[in-house]
């Protein structure tokens, strides 16, 4: 691994550390031990591992733009390699809590869950539709025009 | 078996149904990982997936060209394994009942001290009186002698602190004398002078008058005139 890569990693597992400090706090191993489990089961997973080799070569490319991008992507997948394999080792047992977790903490394991790809998160819900002031009058005028006829129908 | 001529490992070809039992027997023997997985991983009728696993494990760590690896390889690939918990130890920790984190939620005052009884009383007090009607304090004034008291201690607190609301203000309170710097002669004299009737003072004053002669008469002005100068007089 390069320099970039393991400086990126690093990165990755220090934001891994800020962003879920409250699920962090209620483990019962320590943040050393939390590191070299989730490195161990996320080196173990293949696909992480061909994602991360296919985006290798580009971390130290030339073009300064391009090379951003591609170090933000490395950093990505790292992150969310790192997400999914405590979200197994949670599962399996391999790291144990130390306590229930606070709402905090369930907020931060739920979005682990998410960025890892584990669990879909919930679809946004559709925006209200707003109409222009022409298609409030056609509408308007429409039900005007469907009260009418049934105004004037003879049911009998 | 074939020797790695750069670093001079031997490496074992996992494909040789053979090699693959003898890697396994030095992996357990001379490796201190694989030691720690006889004693505390080893299960007998797991045996086989475990060994499936490394197998898997060492392909995907160290990709392979000619299905060869070294011992420390194997080494590596078994450590990821037993931390990852891939293999689970044979005797699993029983899972603990998990108890809710405790939050401490005594009441504090601002410079983090927990309130005493008095003090937690005193508050309940106050928050009480905020909401109440008079008619309920009175009430409560009858029944509760410890917020009777609260009540008679906040009324004084109110009534010392606050100035009565006419133009009639007493300027002495809390006025000290300026005499810090005045000479003890001239403040002995202020207080003789205070005692003396007006006779007396003229008397002392007249160079003519003093019995003791004009220069006592002399001295007695500088004082006089020094106490009425330090406001003394």
């Amino acid at each position: 691994m390069s320099t970039t890569a393991q400086h990126l990693t690093q990165q990755a597992m220090d934001d891994f550390l800020v962003n879920n400090r409250d699920l962090v706090s209620c483990m019962k191993d320590s943040k050393d031990v939390i590191f070299e489990r989730t490195s161990a089961a996320a080196s173990l997973d293949k696909g992480v591992r061909d994602d991360l080799t296919f985006f290798a070569a580009d971390l130290d490319q030339e073009d300064k733009y391009a090379r951003n991008i591609a170090q933000e992507d490395f950093r990505k997948i790292i992150y969310s390699a790192i997400a999914k394999a405590f979200c197994n080792l949670l599962a399996n047992g391999t790291l144990r809590l130390a306590m229930k977790l606070t709402d905090e903490a369930d907020q931060q394991q739920l979005e682990l869950r998410y960025v890892s790809n584990l669990e879909q998160r919930p679809a946004p819900k559709p925006a209200p539709v707003v109409l222009s002031f022409e298609d409030q009058k056609n509408a308007y005028s429409s039900v005007r025009f469907w009260r009418n006829r049934i105004a004037d129908y003879d049911f009998a | 078996m074939t020797r790695n001529e750069e670093t001079g490992e031997i490496l074992f070809d996992l494909q040789n149904d053979q090699e693959w039992i003898d890697a396994l027997k030095s992996l357990f023997k001379e490796t201190e990982i694989g030691q720690q997985y006889k004693s505390d991983y080893y299960v007998k009728e797991n045996s086989q997936s475990d060994a499936d696993q490394l197998l898997d494990a060492v392909e995907i760590l160290f990709p392979l060209e000619d299905n060869h690896a070294s011992l420390n390889q194997l080494a590596a690939a078994l450590r990821n394994l037993l931390l990852s918990g891939a293999i689970q130890p044979k005797d699993k920790a029983e899972e603990e009942p998990l108890e809710a984190p405790q939050v401490d939620l005594t009441p504090r005052d601002k410079n983090g001290r927990a309130l005493n009884e008095s003090q937690l009383r005193y508050q309940e007090y106050r928050q009480w009186s905020e909401e109440a009607s008079s008619a309920e304090v009175n009430l409560r004034k009858q029944s509760d002698p410890g917020y009777a008291s609260y009540v008679r201690k906040s009324l004084q607190a109110e009534m010392s602190s606050t100035s009565v609301g006419d133009s009639v203000e007493n300027l002495n309170a809390n006025r000290q004398p300026q005499n810090s710097g005045v000479p003890s002669d001239v403040r002995a004299y202020a207080t003789k002078y205070r005692t003396m009737s007006a006779a007396d003072v003229r008397k002392e004053l007249s160079p003519g008058m003093n019995p003791w002669g004009p220069a006592a008469a002399k001295e007695a002005n500088r004082l006089f005139e020094a106490a009425v100068a330090d406001g003394l007089i």
